[in-house]
């Protein structure tokens, strides 16, 4: 971050510290009994864009509460949650953590703690598995294995999984006070951590040191949302659309369930299924097909091609900054060969940045990708649709997951 | 994208290929090293029990070593004997500090500074790119150096 982009984000951290109880390391409110704010309908989680502790635009937050197993009064609400459909499980930043919330540790087959390397392609996390309970908008995982990242009673950090990129270990350079991922899968790695020890996957770590092992399906990070007891074969993300400037926040919602209530049918949505073994689904682009294709909620900007536009200097250095605002159109098609339009724009990032620099949200913001094969849609997409991300083996009125609906 | 113009490249790469090979003795289990000879990817084949196929061309050899936990790992060999691009595909990464050698905190320190998104990094060094994309369970990415492609293979040839 530069530093006029901390000092704007400085003055929309204040605004939404007044609005939403805190933007910064301390994310919790402590004791989570009386003073948690009144939650929306059951089923709907508030989401804001709004640049967040690190002031990263496109990046969607909630807010939630996590208990020790069993307890109602042993809590904490904490904001500032990233919510991401590219990945599962609830992970928190240790330092936002209340002292006085204790949380048993997950021990593996043996009998030792649990840890987890979580890697993401700009980095990886590192912290024990713990257990807790976790509410949000009404709905309960009970029991939910999550990742307590950057834990000091785990400070040495295996040399197999800090080979894959910067540490993401602390609010900062995580850029959220925790991840709510729920994604396609009902574990965040799934069949191949249970069978394969697996260096940068879960580690068994006793008192004389952390070594790769294999995790059984139920130790490893579950999606929250599955473990609801209704409501719990998706979720739906809905965010308004934007001027073509962009906005200082934008607020939308986290709805739980695909076609269980009134307020999340499919519609007229189109699912894309994914391919059964890659997990992708295609992008036709520019006369390009892109078969590694994924919606990720997670991923703050579109990611596409290696130098499809100019690639600007700070600020958004990095970013694509075209002469002026492209007008875009891709077609997306999923295994099952549906197809839909996408029209998207990418505007000159250093345009919009320095036209509004206490703006957080952004349509048409967008930069090169690391894998030549793949168009990451990601936040930006998600202005201005409702977009549907189905749990795998769960059924819905649209089939049964894992896919993608809009 | 971190820009950094490319300069005095020649000399950076024969520097740095030097240094990757004098930091051989300090190696892991792991994979080959850009600049390592072809008999690394062999030794990685017994250390990570990877299985290999080879395929052979005018200008290169590509060796794929995949993991018993599905990820593949392709190291690329000029005619010179030397490794100069290293893709992967699958739920893991390589050991990018291995992949990497001495210039392995320079891609960190490059990322790191520039934590004004979230998502796939391409990352342009001296003399080294690294593209790192995907996400948890299906991780895709290549380093290579650009100089040292044998004549007529492109960026696109490696992944």
């Amino acid at each position: 971050m530069t530093s006029w982009r901390l000092r704007h984000c400085f003055l929309v951290s204040l605004l939404a510290a007044l609005l939403l109880a805190g933007c910064g390391g301390d994310g919790g409110d402590g004791d989570g009994g009386g003073s948690s704010p009144p939650q929306p309908a059951q089923n709907v989680a508030p989401i804001i864009v709004d640049g967040g502790p690190a002031g990263i635009p496109d990046i969607a937050f909630t807010t939630l509460t996590i208990c020790a197993p069993g307890s109602t009064t042993n809590c904490q609400t904490i904001d500032h949650i990233l919510v991401d459909t590219g990945s599962v499980g609830l992970r928190i930043i240790s330092s936002v953590l209340s002292p006085g919330l204790s949380l048993p540790q997950q021990l593996d087959a043996n009998g030792n703690a649990l840890v987890e390397c979580a890697r993401f392609a700009d980095g990886y996390s590192w912290g024990p598995v713990k257990v807790a309970d976790m509410s949000i908008a009404g709905e309960k995982a009970a029991s939910l294995p999550i990742q307590v990242i950057g834990d000091a009673s785990f400070q040495t950090v295996p040399a197999s999984c800090s080979s894959s990129g910067p540490p993401e270990n602390t609010v900062p350079t995580f850029g959220a006070n925790g991840m709510l991922g729920v994604g396609l899968f009902l574990q965040d790695c799934g069949a191949v951590c249970a069978q394969f020890a697996i260096p940068g996957g879960y580690y068994s770590c006793p008192a004389n040191g952390c070594t790769p092992v294999a995790a059984a399906l139920n130790k490893q990070l579950q999606n929250p949302v599955a473990l609801f007891a209704s409501d719990n074969n998706g979720v739906v993300i809905q965010l308004p659309a934007l001027p073509a400037a962009g906005a200082a926040t934008a607020s939308g919602s986290l709805i739980f369930g695909i076609g269980t209530q009134s307020n999340n049918a499919l519609g007229g949505a189109v699912v894309l299924t994914l391919d059964p073994n890659t997990r992708r689904i295609v992008t036709n682009f520019g006369g390009t097909s892109y078969p590694n294709s994924y919606i990720d909620s997670g991923s703050s900007l579109l990611f596409f091609g290696a130098r499809t536009f100019p690639i600007c200097t700070a600020p958004a250095s990095g970013f694509y900054c075209p002469p002026s605002t492209q007008a875009l159109s891709a077609t997306l098609q999923g295994a099952n060969k549906a197809t839909t339009t996408v029209n998207f724009t990418v505007a000159n990032a250093n345009q919009l940045f320095n036209a509004n620099p206490s703006f957080n949200a952004f349509t048409g913001i967008a930069a090169p990708n690391g894998d030549p094969a793949s168009f990451a849609w990601g936040l930006p997409f998600f202005f201005g649709r409702s977009v549907y991300t189905a749990i795998e083996t769960r059924t819905t009125p649209g089939g049964t997951g894992p896919y993608f609906a809009f | 994208m971190i820009n950094i113009r490319v300069k005095k490249a020649g000399k950076i790469v024969a520097r740095f290929v030097l240094l990757v090979v004098c930091t051989f003795g300090v190696r892991l289990p792991a994979h080959a090293a850009l600049g390592d000879t072809e008999a690394s990817v062999f030794a990685d084949q017994s250390q990570i029990s990877a299985t290999v196929r080879t395929m052979r061309n005018a200008r290169y050899t590509m060796h794929e070593l995949q993991t018993p936990s599905g990820t593949a790992v392709r190291e690329y060999v000029a005619p010179t004997g030397l490794v100069f691009a290293v893709a992967w595909q699958g739920p893991s990464m390589p050991d990018l500090r291995q992949v990497l050698g001495a210039r392995f905190d320079e891609y960190v320190a490059a990322v790191a500074a520039n934590r004004n998104k979230r998502g796939p990094v391409s990352i342009q060094l001296p003399g080294l790119v690294i593209q790192s994309g995907g996400h948890m369970r299906d991780f895709v990415g290549k380093a290579y150096v650009p100089e040292a492609l044998p004549p007529g293979v492109s960026p696109e040839d490696v992944q």
